[in-house]
């Protein structure tokens, strides 16, 4: 090969990087400038990741969808296999509805990947499970996550102070929806008063 | 003496010595490193430190860039934070185009190889800075492809091997995720072209075998439905394995006596030395009985098929090579030497049908195969010794000495049955060694009669 078709050979791979980094950019953008909000409740752990860094791992109570009647219903299922879950606004945040193999026609939905078939329930991911932190930021926001849930186990007293009461606040993840049903995380948002 | 040919750079250094000492002339040194698929060294050995150290300068820049931004970098504005790692990618690759249409190819790998680490970079970092936590195994996948076109272009070594590590990392996450890494095997060939057509590489070319290697035992799990996509370790995994090290063993045999390029045929003893120290690893591990315990399992065998064609691949493959290099040459060192590799075959054939299809865990029948296998470990120890002294190969008589001292203390710390079984075994080792070198010894005087 002469040396100026390795230069336009070269060229064209370096257009090919662009075009990734520029196609990785726009599709995680795309449902935050144009996706519908939700809000969704959220139970964190916190590892690293070699290659990404400090990050808080966010469970969510959508993780675990269906019953044993529904799980017939879409019954064969494979592990990644797609499922449109429907979003119900109840009690201030978003929680799952019907469960479908194909796109609802109407109403918020989120898409997941099959990651188990158990017998009265399917447990799904939505790419939105990493929140990345720096590790001070990671720490905090895991250690405030814990203090929440356990005042939240016990019965709140009719005397709970300023600080107590705003240490108590559950954490949630605000997040967009593409009209395909694809997810993207936002931000973290410490109790539902922002509704 | 073609064992050598793994050592070329540091032969090369010495003929330089030798031409240098007026012991041969320039002409002889070349013809002499000819053989072995190499030259002697030109060029100013300083160049050479600069090209290295100053590769090894755009890794440690590369790392120190994604320490820096890996600490999550909060008070840029996101979009800031985005621009800024797509130019500093575009910026550093187009430095390295730059110093290509200048004439300066190495200059030009070095920006690419630092702009191969920033385009990484920024494949995470993007992904870091938009919380994407779906299926992450794409983000080395992406990097991977747009690595390995670059190291193709510009032959460059260290792209290669950057794109050879990536695709590797993403084979182990994707695999462990329970996906089935399909493009890997294109890229283990696309190393085997590299190393071949492009630029001689043992490192690429081996690591290239070995992938596939792991690629089809991989396919050969998902396909039965033993695993999702990820690394299996059961009875018909480890046997499938075994075949297809066998046969890679045996194309590199053949590519070392018939391959046209000297460096196809150091490749090929590349691959034989390997393949034999993987063997003899494999026959130590089962001298052991918890090892055949757990081979003769019958809970571990339930797809026939992969047995049956793990035994076809591994006899057929021997058969093939045994008869080429039968009509080839037909001497008694040839069939003593086919005889003993031969008779491994055999017995790792009639293990795989005992395991599948016949024996169970029985103590008894385990005690008899770990007999078996110790000693047929001396008898391969014996071999690889008298083979050595023959090929005057320092690898594989060192070989033979490390497998029967490996024997005797493993069979001194972990006796097979009573201490009288284990002397039994002893006496029975020792009386082989013996017959060996007393057959060695009329062998070798009844050659020598003849050559006189």
């Amino acid at each position: 090969m002469n040396s100026s078709n390795v230069v336009r050979g070269l060229v064209a791979v370096v257009v090919f990087q662009l075009l990734v980094l520029s196609g990785e950019y726009l599709t995680s953008v795309a449902p935050l400038w144009f996706g519908e909000p939700a809000i969704l409740k959220i139970r964190p752990v916190d590892p690293r990741s070699l290659f990404r860094g400090n990050y808080v791992a966010l469970n969510y109570d959508l993780e675990e969808v269906g019953n044993e009647e529904s799980i017939s219903e879409l019954k064969p299922l494979k592990i990644q296999d797609i499922l449109y879950v429907s979003l119900k606004k109840k009690d201030g945040y978003h929680q799952a509805g019907s469960l479908s193999k194909t796109e609802p026609n109407r109403g918020l939905f989120i898409r997941g990947r099959v990651q188990a078939v158990g017998p009265s329930s399917i447990r799904l991911k939505y790419g939105i499970e990493a929140y990345f932190a720096p590790k001070e930021r990671a720490r905090e926001i895991e250690k405030r996550i814990r203090k929440s849930r356990s005042a939240n186990r016990v019965p709140t007293s009719s005397a709970a102070t300023g600080s107590e009461a705003a240490e108590s606040l559950l954490p949630y993840a605000r997040i967009r929806l593409l009209s395909s049903g694809k997810a993207a995380l936002e931000e973290l948002q410490w109790g539902l008063e922002d509704l | 003496m073609k064992l050598l040919r793994a050592l070329k750079n540091e032969l090369a250094s010495e003929a330089l010595t030798w031409v240098d000492k007026r012991l041969i002339t320039k002409e002889q040194a070349e013809k002499i490193l000819r053989l072995y698929d190499t030259s002697l060294p030109t060029g100013d050995k300083s160049a050479r430190g600069y090209n290295v150290l100053m590769t090894l300068a755009a890794l440690f820049i590369g790392l120190a860039v994604i320490v820096l931004v890996s600490a999550n970098w909060e008070q840029i504005p996101r979009t800031v934070r985005m621009l800024g790692l797509i130019s500093i990618t575009t910026g550093t690759n187009l430095m390295g185009v730059r110093a290509y249409r200048g004439q300066r190819p190495k200059a030009g790998k070095r920006w690419l190889f630092l702009g191969a680490i920033f385009y990484g970079t920024s494949i995470m970092l993007i992904a870091q800075i938009y919380h994407l936590g779906e299926h992450f195994p794409d983000g080395l996948y992406w990097w991977m492809l747009g690595t390995l076109p670059l190291a193709f272009l510009t032959k460059g070594f260290i792209l290669m091997l950057m794109s050879i590590l990536l695709s590797y990392l993403w084979f182990v996450v994707e695999a462990g995720m329970d996906f089935m890494p399909w493009t890997f095997f294109f890229v283990m060939l696309a190393g085997i072209y590299y190393a071949t057509k492009l630029h001689g590489s043992i490192l690429i070319f081996f690591a290239s075998v070995f992938g596939i290697n792991l690629w089809l035992v991989t396919l050969s799990s998902w396909w039965l439905g033993l695993t999702k996509g990820g690394l299996d370790t059961s009875g018909e995994s480890v046997v499938f394995s075994t075949a297809c090290a066998m046969s890679t063993v045996i194309i590199g045999a053949w590519m070392e006596r018939r391959a046209l390029s000297e460096r196809m045929k150091n490749y090929g003893a590349v691959i034989r030395l390997w393949g034999v120290r993987a063997g003899l690893v494999l026959i130590l591990m089962f001298t052991f009985e918890t090892s055949w315990r757990e081979l003769l399992d019958p809970s571990g065998y339930d797809h026939p098929f992969l047995l049956v064609l793990s035994l076809v691949l591994g006899v057929g493959s021997f058969i093939f090579a045994a008869f080429y290099q039968l009509r080839e040459k037909s001497d008694r060192e040839t069939i003593i030497k086919l005889g003993v590799t031969g008779l491994c075959v055999i017995f790792w054939g009639v293990a795989v049908y005992a395991a599948g299809f016949g024996a169970d865990a029985t103590p008894g029948v385990v005690r008899i195969w770990t007999i078996l296998t110790n000693l047929l470990a001396v008898v391969c120890g014996v071999a690889l010794i008298i083979e050595a002294v023959y090929e005057t190969s320092t690898a594989y008589f060192y070989m033979g000495i490390a497998v029967l001292l490996c024997l005797a203390l493993f069979r001194y710390f972990d006796l097979i049955g009573d201490y009288i079984g284990g002397a039994v075994l002893f006496m029975v080792c020792g009386g082989i060694l013996m017959a060996s070198a007393r057959f060695w010894k009329k062998f070798a005087a009844k050659t020598k009669e003849q050559k006189a």
